[in-house]
């Protein structure tokens, strides 16, 4: 949802900044467009106004002009005898462009020229006794009053002017820039004698013409009009006003700047600064969208942020479902070969048995990796501190790495200072995995040579002490470059050259996050080519400060965890909904010689508890219905069950979950796959405790030890002297491969003569170091090809010595191997601690 | 939190409302904006002697009003049945004046005599008369040279009495029934120069059962056998119809009367009006300058003739018509009047001002029913 509000976000504001420029745009074209508007009807208005006023000094003069003629028809008609001579006189004194005429209602002239009545439109109205003005473009403008006698209209005299006096005498020229010429009403002609080209060409162009077309309109129901006309010669003002008392009009025409002028400059002004305010109004708005769009989506992010922490919390549950759902499935498979193993003598299908293993191993690993990475990542992550021992902690991480360095071939060396306090408060757990991680990478990345595991520590004041893991390898180490990303997640190193090293790249970013946690530090020294140590110091309470090794009595550093539990009669009842889990904890117990008693439910479980008293209950806690602690809750108020200790499966390994249930009741719990060393420790615990039936007993040594290395036989070979063993031991080892190719050679080319000198050889040597395991199959060998000589041997005889050989070859190879490293753990030995590693 | 996601589906839309009614308040604000208030619709008022209702005068006056305002979309207020005397006429002008008129055309000739102060006291109101007796400065004279439509029907008099005299039915001899008398006397002269015209005076506009008594009287005392009228009722038309006479309607249609019904004079007012309003329109109103419309604008004409007028006296009448379109004019020299005086002298025309208000006489030909 929130993904899409995101992409939804940057399109709207854009949307609304875009909706919101462009209303401002169109209200600014608006104002702008309205302002001219009123600009111009206004000024069409003043200039209507104006032009009756230019109107009114017209028609005064030719009021005057009418008044004069008025008297000369008045003294005309007054003494009729001087008429004739004074209307001669008025003809010679006229001015160029004007002539007039005395004549008779009939038409004829009593002086000067005919005119014929109808020349001009109102000139008629003259013989019925009114005076006259009357204009016609190109013929001038009369002046006609009719001579009275008693009420009776006599005769007519008339002043006519031509066009091209009219300006002139009439003032059409004293207005500024505008152009003024008469015109008579609804006449389209012109007076195109006096008119220039220039005046004609404006006069004649179209949009011109149709803006007079557009005055006489309004002429027609209006005393003067102006329209604002914007042609191809720029913008003009025509005008036209109606001149009373005749039938023709004024027009005119002014341009655009003589009128506007200043006042558009004016008006620029106030656009530009309107432009401006609506462009900071525009930004301000923005401003405020963004602003607005801003704080919307803070608002988002919280809410994205509180889902995240709810999320982080469905993510470790879900974590727990995925950690349970893997580790289920491995646990079978884990089992089921651990019963293989068990089973079978067959040295290959237990050399595929261990490979099996080492897969599953790693895949747990890998899978304890991811969940621990992720795990800490969350909110729920807690160090968990309280007291613990610091032998069982230095013992299990040996236990768990040493024999991995011992099977690559690697020298372990452990050098723990005798001083450290016995007993520290911290988490014992997350150190112990510092351990185990730094150690199990520097046995990955180192070829040959050693690993060693130093523990000290430094006083850091009364009660705390600064606890030093060092773990120093002879391995590839690191470029110094590399060093930065080395706690990065999924970072591998030179993965080129790594490739063949298995392992997610997570367990020194766990490992780094770990010490962080701790208020730890964790240093790395390398040198690229030669090994690399990392170190780390962890402040540490101090619980107990007796020294590990004091008082004599000091406590065996390599505990046998891995005892065998044995406690017979012991009832255990074992409950799980999955059913191969049920039968490998079965046979997981089966050398316990405990009764165990398995079921499918909670429902069952019940039941069974009901029916009888158990030692102890391993219950799953994932099941469906009745689920572990639901199954616990109602199995407590059982008689035979209130103090029934019991234990739980589960696959979720975190501390917080530990907590849960341990509140809930149960009295441990086991992770899965279930391993049968920690199961039978486990049972140990809680069986002991409730019957004291049981012992604990030596464990043989496991699969490693099956060379069977007996320094004691080795030293009675050596006469009691440990320095010639140790001499014979080295020399073993340095010829071990040699032999070994020997022998391969004599075994891929059928040899059996030679190969039966080469172990005849090799059975004195191992002797003489100890090697029983050695010896023993070596014997075999020697037994077996000796037979292969033989001249006579039946073909079936001879299958069977080969087989044997077969059977034997690579176990002996392996047996070689396997004496030489741990003669060479021995010889390499500090006397010191040789002891302590060998309580044997 | 949980507020603000309760109020935010709220926010935008009133946010986008108050945007959207502020840019339409601006737009109307803009477009609104009147930066010159439109001059106010000039009013017509127009006060009337008669119903309005009552064909003739009344009725046809009004019609032609009606029909100008609406050419030019003024609102016309009317009020009729106003006496021309007793000051009422300055009431219905107080009220016009008052209800917005600014135009107030007064359709009687004896209103600018009852109303002349009232008149000068209103300069900012224009007014209409068709009396050429009063003059103020926004007094408008405007008349109808109705005498013409007299000249045609006397022609048709003319050619149509057999006894020779043909009666003339009028209020009283002030100007104006003077000028259609002497004008319709110099048509029926025109025609038939030995008729005689004999005018009885009734002494009203409207008085029906003098006219009744006058017409009857004419045609059975003086022998009339055509007559005219000049009055605002049709009293004599009817008179004529019982009689068995022929007439010449005036402002009558023809509808329901009988073929003596030869012909009517009409006034186009509403071409008369229609001239008034443009030219008021214009400014161009003058006290001083009279308008005065005739048969060549259209105003003046004939309504259709009677079967009875033959096809020789249309075309004498259509010629004096065409007379007048070439402004030819009817009071053209010589002329006598009644008494045997010399009014006008050939080669001269009786100035437009002269028959307007010194019109006084009747002419030659013209006989006085005692």
């Amino acid at each position: 949802m929130t993904k899409s509000e995101n992409k939804m976000r940057l399109p709207r504001i854009i949307l609304e900044i875009v909706v919101l420029l462009l209303s401002l745009l169109a209200i600014g074209v608006l104002v702008q467009h309205r302002m001219n508007e009123l600009l111009h009807t206004s000024l069409e208005h003043s200039i209507a106004k104006t032009s009756k006023h230019i109107c009114g000094v017209v028609a005064e003069r030719m009021t005057r002009e009418l008044a004069m003629l008025r008297q000369t028809a008045e003294s005309l008609s007054s003494i009729p005898e001087e008429a004739d001579g004074k209307f001669i006189s008025m003809q010679r004194n006229l001015p160029t462009g004007v002539t007039i005429g005395w004549m008779r209602l009939d038409g004829s002239a009593i002086y000067g020229e005919a005119l014929w009545r109808e020349r001009f439109s109102d000139f008629p109205l003259v013989f019925r006794g009114n005076e006259v003005i009357s204009y016609r473009a190109g013929h001038g403008l009369i002046f006609a009053v009719p001579v009275l006698g008693h009420g009776n209209v006599q005769s007519v005299i008339w002043r006519l002017f031509d066009d091209t006096v009219l300006e002139d005498v009439f003032g059409l020229s004293e207005h500024g820039e505008a152009f003024l010429f008469l015109q008579e009403r609804n006449s389209y002609s012109l007076p195109r004698d006096i008119l220039s080209a220039e005046e004609l060409t404006f006069l004649e162009t179209p949009a011109i013409a149709d803006g007079y077309d557009t005055v006489r309109d309004q002429l027609a129901l209006q005393k003067s009009a102006a329209v604002l006309v914007d042609s191809s010669l720029g913008k003009h003002f025509l005008f036209g006003v109606n001149l009373a008392g005749s039938e023709c009009v004024i027009m005119g025409h002014l341009p655009y700047a003589a009128v506007v002028g200043d006042i558009s400059r004016i008006y620029d002004l106030l656009i530009k600064v309107g432009a401006l305010v609506l462009g900071l109004f525009a930004m301000v708005s923005i401003w405020l969208i963004v602003m607005h769009s801003r704080a919307e989506q803070n608002e988002i992010l919280s809410r994205e942020k509180s889902l995240h922490t709810e999320s982080m919390n469905s993510k470790s549950t879900f974590l727990a479902g995925v950690s349970h759902d893997i580790r289920t499935p491995i646990n079978v498979i884990m089992g089921m070969n651990e019963m293989i193993l068990r089973k079978t003598s067959d040295a290959e299908i237990i050399s595929y048995a261990h490979g099996a293993r080492r897969a599953g191993e790693s895949l747990i690993a890998l899978v304890d990796d991811v969940f621990d990475l992720t795990y800490m990542e969350s909110s729920g992550f807690r160090i968990t501190e309280k007291p613990y021992r610091t032998v069982s902690l230095i013992s299990d991480a040996v236990t768990m790495i040493k024999p991995e360095a011992i099977h690559k071939g690697l020298h372990f060396i452990l050098d723990v200072d005798r001083s450290l306090p016995r007993e520290l408060v911290g988490d014992c757990l997350r150190i112990q995995q510092i351990a185990v991680n730094l150690l199990s990478n520097a046995v990955k990345y180192t070829e040959k040579g050693h690993v060693t595991f130093r523990v000290a520590y430094e006083p850091l004041d009364r009660e705390r002490i600064t606890f030093i893991i060092e773990v120093r390898d002879t391995g590839i180490g690191i470029h110094e470059d590399d060093r930065s990303k080395l706690f990065h997640s999924f970072q591998r190193l030179d993965p080129m050259k790594n490739r063949h090293i298995d392992g997610t790249g997570l367990g020194l970013v766990i490992t780094s996050e770990l010490v962080q946690r701790m208020q730890g530090r964790i240093d790395v020294k390398s040198v690229y080519g030669q090994g690399s140590v990392f170190t780390v110091r962890l402040p540490q309470k101090i619980v107990d400060v007796e020294p590990i090794a004091s008082k004599g009595k000091r406590p065996p550093l390599f505990q046998k965890v891995t005892g065998s539990l044995e406690a017979e009669g012991a009832h255990v009842l074992v409950v799980d909904d999955n059913e191969l889990n049920l039968l490998l904890t079965r046979h997981l117990l089966e050398r316990t010689k405990m009764h165990v008693d398995t079921c499918l439910s909670g429902q069952e479980a019940l039941e069974k508890l009901a029916a009888k008293p158990y030692d102890v209950v391993l219950l799953d806690y994932m099941m469906p219905m009745l689920d572990g602690a639901e199954t616990l809750r109602r199995a407590r108020v059982l008689p035979n069950c209130r103090k029934t200790p019991f234990i739980a499966f589960t696959a979720d390994a975190t501390e917080e979950s530990r907590k849960r249930l341990l509140a809930e009741g149960f009295a441990d719990l086991l992770t899965k796959p279930v391993d049968g060393a920690k199961l039978e420790a486990m049972l140990a615990r809680f069986v002991s405790g409730a019957s004291g039936r049981t012992q604990l007993q030596p464990m043989h040594e496991p699969v490693l030890d099956e060379v069977e290395l007996d320094i004691s036989l080795g030293l009675d070979a050596s006469a009691g002297s440990r320095e010639i063993y140790q001499e014979l031991a080295s020399m073993f080892v340095k010829q071990n491969d040699e032999k070994k190719r020997a022998l391969e050679n004599a075994f891929l080319l059928k040899d059996w003569r030679e190969y039966a000198v080469l172990v005849h050889a090799l059975k004195s040597s191992a002797i003489s170091v100890g090697g029983r395991g050695l010896a023993r199959i070596v014997e075999k060998l020697e037994n077996a090809t000796r037979e292969l000589t033989q001249q006579n041997l039946s073909p079936e005889s001879e299958e069977t010595f080969l087989t044997s050989v077969y059977a034997h070859h690579e176990t002996l190879m392996r047996y070689c191997d396997e004496l030489a490293k741990r003669l060479t753990e021995f010889v390499d030995k500090d006397p010191s601690s040789r002891e302590n590693q060998n309580p044997e | 939190m949980s507020d603000s996601r309760f109020i935010k589906p709220l926010r935008w839309p009133l946010f986008s409302l108050t945007a959207v009614a502020m840019i339409i308040a601006i737009l109307s604000v803009i477009l609104m904006f009147e930066a010159f208030p439109k001059r106010p619709q000039p009013k017509v008022g127009f006060i009337v002697l008669g119903d309005i209702k009552e064909p003739g005068w009344n009725m046809s006056n009004y019609q032609g009003i009606e029909r100008a305002c609406e050419e030019f979309n003024l609102p016309l207020l009317v009020r009729d049945k106003v006496p021309d005397h007793g000051g009422k006429c300055s009431e219905a002008i107080h009220e016009l004046v008052n209800e917005g008129c600014s135009l107030i055309a007064l359709a009687s000739f004896g209103y600018a005599q009852d109303a002349k102060q009232t008149i000068a006291d209103l300069p900012k109101v224009t007014f209409l008369t068709n009396s050429a007796e009063v003059h103020l400065r926004n007094l408008m004279s405007n008349f109808v040279r109705m005498y013409e439509g007299r000249y045609l029907t006397g022609i048709i008099a003319g050619q149509q009495t057999k006894s020779g005299v043909v009666g003339y039915v009028a209020a009283m001899p002030n100007e104006e029934v003077n000028r259609g008398l002497n004008a319709f006397t110099l048509g029926v002269l025109r025609a038939n120069p030995q008729a005689r015209v004999i005018v009885a005076w009734t002494g009203s506009w409207q008085d029906p059962a003098k006219e009744t008594e006058n017409a009857r009287r004419l045609v059975r005392e003086k022998g009339a056998d055509v007559l005219a009228y000049h009055q605002d009722d049709a009293a004599v038309p009817d008179l004529a119809e019982a009689e068995g006479v022929d007439f010449i309607g005036y402002n009558v249609p023809l509808f329901g009367y009988s073929e003596h019904h030869l012909v009517s004079i009409l006034c186009r007012w509403d071409i008369f009006y229609s001239d008034v309003l443009r030219r008021f329109l214009r400014e161009e109103l003058d006290a001083d300058r009279i308008s005065w419309l005739g048969v060549d604008r259209g105003v003046v004409m004939l309504s259709t003739y009677s079967p009875r007028v033959d096809v020789e006296t249309r075309a004498v009448v259509e010629a004096a018509r065409m007379e007048f379109l070439r402004n030819e004019v009817v009071f053209s020299g010589p002329l006598r009047d009644s008494e045997g005086n010399v009014r006008c002298p050939a080669g001269e025309v009786i100035a437009d001002d002269t028959l307007l208000k010194k019109m006084d006489w009747q002419i030659e030909g013209v006989e006085i029913l005692d």
